[in-house]
């Protein structure tokens, strides 16, 4: 690159991207996107009784991965006939293996189901939650989140100090949080443990484009509104596809080794920073527009 | 490049010393196993992870009047079916009603119920808590402790913890045994069948009726012997324990009572462990003659004729007692070796494709190598600064840990674009000053996000989420490295690429 041939944004050009599209537009997509995933969360919550579809963290319950590349059916088979233990309630295969779930068991059904591992499937791990701890961590899970958007919000009203662009970004980030539990929805992806350290970074990550934005707008010229959107956009799309590149790669690597905390953790953010790159140019532009322009009678 | 005075840049110099400290800190000196210093938690090492809940309630309460601990104890245990231990900071008995005093339920009793419990002693109830107090979880704690490294031995680096949930206020007991062993699921047998020891005797020889006589709170815990190879036979071998005081007594009584004095093959004891046989033997006839005579001084007791797996169980039985409250396991996790070693493997591999993905978007949007390399190479930096941090600091890397270094490098990598675009922003830079404002605008927008995502992940460090926790600390120490030491490198090494080029 040419550090010098970076051309002086000139609003003339940006004029013509940004000026032509009108406000109810560049919210309604955004608007729209969050909708569906809405929608989708209260469909699932009609149906199910939870709006996401809850891991066996959260629900208690006994999950066995095995090591061995025997198929998902003589799994199944050899984990259905066990002495003292129920049936599975599900066996998925993996790559390289197989999930094996049950419903919570009892102690001695767990010690029933560790005498088989250790005899059959020494290579497997187990994991057991009770239910009640399951539904401890879920009320945590949710407190954390709750007291992280809280904290979120602090911080970004006692930086800008303006009621509205404040407003878009923390708008921006909760929208940037759901979709992509929509999407897991979706995916058929249960919501797990591993899942909410996700949900909380996409804040994170996602308010650097904005804040990049919201800076450059409210600190710079109003002459210069759309070469400032402009630059801040370049800087942050930048950003953030680099950060979405990043996920893919860990999402989809992560897929093929098995090691679903690692996938799910690279699918929400990269879903989360998707969301955020149509939040933040379209939805945050718009409201900082009306803020910047509008509201001062310009334009 | 002026590279004299990159050298004089503190910048660069801190970010040097911040990097030496770290590979001193990685390098596996001092007996530490593998390549570095780093140590790997369960998912990557594999072992059994365990969490404890203990069962019980306790109430505050207050108005005792005239009564002692022991008759607190007494009344308030008439009104409910499980153990109750009164303890207070205090004197015992004091006499004033405004002392307060904890009473704990050891067992499964409801909030209501354990508050009935004592208003109907005729006390006054202050609050109720779920759990048991501090003093008995340390105890639990140190009880598990002295049962698993029984069993597995003190060499296996097991770890047993306390943990408190700040939000719910529950109290956890967190047992990590790494490895694999051969018996690994056993980790949880070991601590779910809490080691109920007690002593019967029969009472009567046709049908096998037994009657309790001591339990495990009567053995001194200290006077259990390894067992003790017979000197005449090498194949038998002898445990050796003492009764305390009152458990001396009431096995004298028993043995009278029950006539295992006059008949001592007919009413042999019977060890239990967890309700489980474990020694059926007639007491010695000298041992019998002096108990029936009133001249055995009691204490000391020794179980013979054992073979060698006998004699283990019932050292370890006798050893364990009993935990001071039932106990529930409410989360296990057991992985093998083999998973662990291939994790590691893998999430390494994910690790640096991951960094590879955003090496090769920052070269398609940059186009230029003198960006895409320092744009690397930093946060390369920020990795090993951040691995030498927690091999100091002894953090276990796991999953959630890798995936928060993952995370790390992607915010760090957006700070670095923030940098690179603001400083070569309208073109040229023609003089450090002006490089010096932009880099400060760069920086205002790196600290807002920094303190966002700091904020973000403050509860889930805070809460201690078990293993996700590791993910918020790595994300929050990253960012901090990165804001504070390798981001301010960078610019400097930036403003010599760029000013350079500037005429």
């Amino acid at each position: 690159m040419k550090l010098r041939d970076i051309e002086h944004p000139t609003e003339k050009i940006d004029e013509i991207e940004y000026s032509e599209q009108s406000s109810k537009k560049l919210i309604a997509v955004p608007f729209a996107i969050l909708g569906v995933a809405l929608a989708v969360l209260l469909v699932t919550y009609l149906l199910t009784g939870a709006p996401v579809g809850l891991g066996f963290e959260f629900t208690g319950g006994v999950n066995i991965q095995t090591q061995t590349a025997v198929p998902a059916e003589q799994i199944e088979q050899e984990f259905s006939g066990i002495d003292g233990v129920p049936e599975p309630s599900n066996v998925r295969s993996i790559s390289g293996g197989a999930i094996v779930s049950f419903q919570p068991l009892t102690n001695n059904e767990m010690s029933n189901l560790r005498d088989f591992r250790d005899a059959n499937y020494a290579d497997a791990s187990v994991e057991s939650v009770s239910p009640s701890h399951g539904t401890s961590l879920l009320y945590q899970s949710m407190g954390a989140i709750a007291f992280a958007f809280v904290l979120m919000t602090v911080v970004i009203f006692a930086f800008f100090r303006t009621f509205v662009p404040s407003l878009g970004i923390i708008l921006s980030a909760t929208s940037d949080m759901l979709v992509p539990i929509g999407v897991m929805t979706l995916l058929g992806i249960d919501v797990s443990l591993g899942t909410i350290p996700a949900i909380l970074l996409i804040i994170g990550y996602s308010i650097d484009s904005d804040i990049l934005l919201t800076r450059n707008t409210l600190s710079g010229r109003r002459k210069q509104f759309y070469g400032n959107v402009r630059n801040a956009m370049k800087t942050g799309v930048t950003m953030t596809t680099t950060s979405m590149a990043a996920m893919a790669v860990m999402a989809i690597s992560a897929h093929f080794f098995s090691i679903f905390i690692l996938r799910n953790i690279g699918i929400i953010l990269f879903f989360g920073l998707g969301m955020d790159l149509i939040n933040t140019y379209m939805m945050n532009v718009a409201i900082l527009r009306w803020y910047v322009l509008d509201r001062r009678g310009m334009r | 490049m002026n590279y004299r005075r990159l050298a004089k840049d503190w910048r660069i110099w801190l970010l040097l010393v911040v990097l030496v400290f770290a590979l001193v800190g990685l390098a596996p000196l001092g007996g530490a196993e593998g390549l570095t210093a780093l140590s790997f938690g369960l998912e990557l090492e594999g072992g059994t992870l365990v969490q404890i809940s203990p069962v019980g309630t306790t109430v505050d309460a207050t108005g005792f009047g005239a009564d002692n601990i022991t008759a607190v104890e007494q009344n308030v245990a008439e009104n409910v079916e499980v153990p109750v231990r009164v303890s207070r900071g205090g004197g015992i008995g004091a006499q004033q009603a405004t002392d307060t005093a904890q009473v704990e339920f050891r067992g499964n009793v409801s909030e209501d119920g354990a508050v009935s419990a004592v208003e109907e002693a005729g006390y006054t109830s202050e609050g109720v808590t779920d759990g048991v107090t501090t003093s008995t979880l340390n105890d639990l704690s140190d009880s598990i402790q002295l049962r698993l490294e029984d069993r597995l031995g003190a060499g296996a680096g097991l770890s047993v913890s306390v943990q408190s949930n700040l939000l719910t206020g529950e109290d956890f007991i967190v047992v990590e045994v790494p490895g694999e062993r051969s018996q690994d699921g056993r980790v949880v047998e070991i601590i779910r069948t809490q080691g109920e020891f007690d002593i019967r005797v029969v009472t009567n020889a046709s049908n096998d009726t037994q009657e309790q006589v001591v339990t495990g709170d009567s053995i001194n815990r200290g006077s259990v012997s390894q067992p003790l190879q017979d000197q005449g036979n090498e194949e038998l071998y002898t445990v050796q324990f003492e009764l305390d005081e009152d458990g001396s007594v009431a096995f004298g009584e028993a043995m009278r009572d029950s006539g295992a004095t006059q008949n001592p093959e007919a009413h042999p004891p019977v060890m239990y462990f967890n309700n489980e046989e474990v020694f059926r033997g007639p007491l010695n006839p000298s041992l019998a003659g002096s108990i029936e005579e009133g001249t055995w001084g009691g204490g000391g007791l020794s179980v013979t004729g054992l073979n060698n797996s006998e004699a283990q169980i019932i050292s370890v039985a006798l050893r364990s007692g009993a935990l001071a409250t039932p106990v529930e396991v409410v989360s296990s996790t057991t992985i093998s070796a083999r998973q662990g070693d291939r994790f590691k493997q893998y999430s390494l591999l994910i690790a640096f494709l991951s960094v590879f993905g955003v090496g090769a978007t920052i070269y398609f949007r940059y186009r230029d190598l003198r960006i895409a390399i320092p744009t690397v190479v930093t946060g390369v930096a920020e990795v090993v600064a951040l691995l030498g941090f927690s091999a100091v600091f002894n953090f276990n890397v796991d999953l959630a840990y890798v995936a928060g270094l993952i995370a790390v490098i992607g915010t760090g990598v957006d700070d670095l674009i923030i940098i690179a675009d603001e400083v070569q922003e309208s073109g040229g830079v023609e003089s450090a000053d002006v490089y010096r404002k932009r880099l400060k605008r760069a920086f205002i927008v790196i600290g807002m996000a920094a303190t966002t995502t700091i904020g973000a992940m403050l509860p889930l460090a805070y809460l201690g989420l078990g293993r996700i926790s590791g993910f918020a600390i790595v994300t929050i120490v990253g960012v901090l490295i990165g804001v504070l030491v390798t981001r301010p490198a960078y610019g400097s090494v930036l403003r010599e690429l760029i000013t350079d080029r500037g005429d």
